[in-house]
């Protein structure tokens, strides 16, 4: 039974995203809501199952292909299927939202399925391809030049950092004849091949997850798509790339994780903070204020890296605890920031612009999307009682344990960067003085969606012992 | 064996191909350069297939031994992914200069 | 071993006039003929397989693509300039020198999934090497991979909706009748290449480039070829990814694993996964050029 959830993870939205492809267009909104519930489903349900290995058509490895259903990857289906299930929701009742975005989108769910149940590096790469085609086709659904501009810049990135990620996966095979995650964890050395193996993917990944310096390209294309693209993008498909990252640096290239590779990793996310903080405090528009917030977020997923790293390395944290907070950071940042574009986004419709001084009137207007933004901001500041507080508590106190006072100071100062730019667009729905402007009407529906998130991302805090205990 | 010297060649594409994405004036240039880094990538992981398998082995001799077949396996997928990339990104051009020419009309 | 030395000068030259040239019709030009001498290489790296795929694919189909395009892009492109300095130099020269020691160092390292791979050859229902990776130990890579041709086919369909209207054949008479002459061996060649697959250097993709061509080479002499509006070619686009993931259940319904044959069987499902997948693939590759043909006609939005 678990096999076929399992293999309903991939096969079910993908096949119900081909489908929409010969469907006339009266039928793609039902086929697409099919494929996302049928998605969002198998993913609840394999979090409920026990972790287990299970190799594609009974091919030992390292000959054949397998998938690594643990804690970190059940998790993630998990957290993808319930973002994922409302941001569908939300696209489903958006008008501005073409039938062939649903086949896109599947897709993507599809791939990322795939891509956080593999254990094998090139099927990882083949997974990313398929997500990216997706993700950057999604982006330019947008009808504008601005759009197609930023997808095309997404895609050249995107491509480049997944020469990088191959060429490691080719001195990998080199070095070691294998392409098993776990095998070559096991045989991973301390040699110069590993090290730049390893190099060159994280460059490639780093490319992929939008880490300072190589992230422009991310403010254009997530603010210019269309609002439940953007809350995909940032919320969901950054996170593969993050995730691969965690996966080399924790799982595979272990042995090579010094203290020192961690100093690097540390000093690009903190460069990633505060630059991304002060984009975010600067800019004029609405979308791009959340963009730059997922840069800055983004930096702070990294430091958590970093120092879940240097604790493996110096051996002097337990290990379990390590992976359950940087998934607990990562399903923080999805349900705040998705739930943040999806209301941008409907504030954006009311308003009909996106420039931070025309939409207070709407903003007032939309006291639901404004407390889901409020929520949001609130879980990604880290401030009590959600699950960004219990995830910067955790993080705080695991630099305290490292004696890591810089990462301690950066993170702090992201905390309050976070409050600043949060607070400069929540301010705007609390002016006195505003002028009166006509309204686009836009369902109400859409801000319960993003209501629904940020709600998730308070309460998901609460009771959520048997996360913390049971990885 | 002569391999080696293909490993080099595939890492000189490699550069290649990254210059030439730095310094190229069109985006057209830009995918081929992507393309000519992922030539690159191929010929080492190839490279790497045939290190066992001398270049120069008489093909039907039993003696030595057959090319590693997955790399040419993960090639061959890395060949069909590049140019699913490569259409796409033409077609975002494509799209583009249709939305300037518009603008210009303008 | 000359050989091979001038080979390596030639891909190297090429490929720098490939991306330093202002020119994007001679860049274009230079990277088909780079294809060429790439596939040339995969030869000597015994490889034909990907040889075959290199020569079609990354070459051929390539090049129509990019001169179908070219026609419509404007000189000077609205696409990105990316910042250079001293610092990204190093960091390439760096890059360059740990590459190449890393390489020289890996040349001798006894490893490889070879052995692995002959001893569960028998069992795999082919007894070419390669096809076995493809279709039965790395199963998924390829349906993945035929999912990731077919969602770019997807996008390009989006952004272009249209009719593909007869592309007018300057020769006339002459291209008509060399093309109806052929047409049939084409697809000969490509069905014989399918076939030869499972036993030798062939298999879906280099006969689904081949049926591609055929189908490009109707088209542009104006013949009645496919009407790319029905339905039933909408569905053999489809095809391969769902015949892929069908027959993949299957196996896990029959006891094999996901995307798994049972042993006896393996065989025969190989060789339909790979005659739809073929079909999926020619006529994947065909729409692509097509879509970007200057005559592709453009439905008002």
């Amino acid at each position: 039974m678990t096999e076929w959830v399992m293999a309903g993870l991939v096969v079910w939205p993908l096949i119900w995203g081909a489908l929409t492809l010969i469907l006339p267009s009266r039928w793609v909104l039902f086929a697409g809501a099919l494929g996302a519930l049928g998605t969002l489903a198998l993913g609840v349900w394999v979090v409920s199952l026990p972790p287990q290995i299970m190799t594609l058509g009974n091919w030992p490895t390292p000959l054949g292909l397998s998938w690594r259903l643990d804690g970190i990857s059940q998790s993630l289906i998990g957290l993808t299927a319930v973002v994922g299930g409302l941001i569908s929701v939300y696209a489903g009742v958006d008008k501005s939202c073409p039938s062939v975005f649903w086949g896109l989108w599947l897709g993507a769910w599809g791939a990322m399925n795939a891509l956080f149940l593999t254990a094998d590096v090139f099927h990882f790469y083949v997974t990313l391809e398929l997500l990216t085609v997706s993700a950057v086709a999604m982006v330019a659904l947008t009808p504008s030049a601005a759009a197609t501009r930023a997808a095309f810049r997404y895609l050249v990135v995107s491509l480049t950092g997944s020469m990088f990620f191959l060429l490691g996966v080719a001195l990998l095979y080199g070095r070691y004849g294998v392409l098993d995650m776990a095998i070559l964890s096991e045989q991973m050395t301390m040699d110069w091949v590993s090290a730049l193996a390893l190099a060159v993917m994280t460059i490639g990944l780093l490319a992929k997850t939008a880490v300072f310096p190589l992230h422009s390209w991310l403010p254009q294309a997530h603010s210019e798509a269309l609002t439940a693209v953007s809350a995909i993008l940032s919320a969901l498909v950054i996170k593969t790339a993050f995730y691969g990252l965690m996966r080399l640096w924790l799982d595979v290239f272990a042995t090579l994780a010094t203290v020192s590779a961690s100093m690097v990793l540390g000093i690009l996310a903190s460069a990633a903070i505060f630059w991304g903080g002060y984009q975010a405090l600067t800019t004029s528009r609405l979308k791009r204020l959340v963009a730059w917030s997922t840069v800055a977020q983004v930096g702070g997923l990294l430091l958590a890296l970093a120092l879940v790293v240097q604790a493996q390395a110096t051996h002097s944290v337990q290990t379990a605890s390590l992976w359950q907070g940087l998934v607990w950071l990562i399903g923080a940042h999805a349900l705040a920031k998705s739930a943040w574009f999806l209301a941008a986004g409907t504030v954006q419709k009311r308003a009909g612009s996106d420039y931070l001084t025309q939409i207070g009137f709407a903003m007032q207007h939309s006291p639901i999307s404004v407390f889901a933004m409020t929520l949001a901001v609130v879980s990604l500041s880290g401030l009590p009682f959600t699950m960004g507080f219990i995830g910067k508590w955790w993080l705080l106190s695991l630099a305290w344990e490292l004696q890591a006072w810089l990462w301690m100071l950066v993170s702090l100062l992201g905390s309050l960067l976070t409050l600043a730019y949060g607070w400069r667009l929540l301010n705007l729905s609390l002016m006195s003085r505003v002028w009166p402007q006509p309204l686009n009407p836009v369902s109400v529906s859409k801000d319960w969606v993003a209501l629904g998130l940020a709600l998730l991302a308070v309460i998901g805090g609460f009771g959520s012992h048997w996360f913390w205990e049971g990885i | 064996m002569s391999v080696w010297i293909y490993s080099l060649c595939a890492l000189g594409l490699v550069l290649i191909g990254l210059y030439g994405l730095v310094r190229s004036h069109h985006g057209l240039q830009q995918l081929l350069s992507i393309n000519v880094m992922g030539s690159g990538v191929f010929m080492l992981l190839l490279a790497l297939a045939a290190r066992h398998a001398p270049a120069d082995a008489v093909p039907q001799a039993a003696r030595h031994a057959p090319a590693d077949a997955v790399p040419q396996a993960l090639v061959l997928t890395g060949i069909v992914v590049a140019i699913s990339a490569l259409a796409l990104g033409l077609a975002l051009l494509r799209r583009l200069a249709s939305y300037d020419k518009g603008a210009s009309h303008d | 071993m000359v050989l091979d030395g001038i080979l390596v000068l030639l891909i190297l030259a090429m490929a720098w006039r490939c991306v330093r040239t202002t020119d994007l019709f001679e860049a274009i030009i230079v990277f088909v003929g780079l294809g060429m001498m790439i596939a040339l290489v995969w030869t000597r790296l015994q490889a034909p397989d990907v040889a075959l795929a290199e020569a079609a694919i990354g070459a051929g189909l390539a090049g129509a693509l990019l001169l179908a395009n070219l026609r419509q892009l404007p000189e000077d492109s609205s696409a990105v300039r990316w910042r250079s300095s001293w610092l990204w130099w190093s960091l390439w020269g760096i890059l360059g020198l740990a590459l190449g020691f890393a390489v020289v160092s890996i040349q001798t390292t006894p490893v490889s999934l070879m052995p692995l791979v002959q001893a569960h050859l028998p069992e795999s229902g082919v007894t070419h090497p390669v096809t076995a990776v493809l279709l039965n130990f790395r199963a998924l890579d390829t349906a993945l991979e035929l999912a990731v041709l077919l969602w770019a086919w997807m996008a390009q369909r989006h952004l272009f909706e249209g009719n593909f209207k007869a592309f007018h054949s300057l020769q006339g008479g002459v291209l008509k009748t060399t093309v109806k002459m052929l047409f049939p061996l084409v697809v000969l060649i490509a069905v014989y290449l399918l076939w030869r697959g499972s036993s030798s250097p062939g298999g879906a993709f280099q006969s689904g480039a081949v049926l591609a061509a055929a189908w490009l080479m109707l088209w542009l002499a104006q013949l009645p070829g496919l009407n790319w509006q029905r339905l039933s070619l909408k569905v053999g686009l489809l095809g391969g990814v769902m015949v892929f993931f069908w027959v993949g259940l299957l196996g896990l319904f029959q006891g094999a694993g996901f995307m798994g044959y049972p042993a006896d069987q393996a065989g025969g499902w190989i060789l339909l996964i790979e005659s739809v997948a073929a079909l999926s693939i020619g006529l994947l590759l065909a729409s692509m050029v097509l879509v970007s043909m200057p005559n592709f006609q453009e439905q008002s939005p």
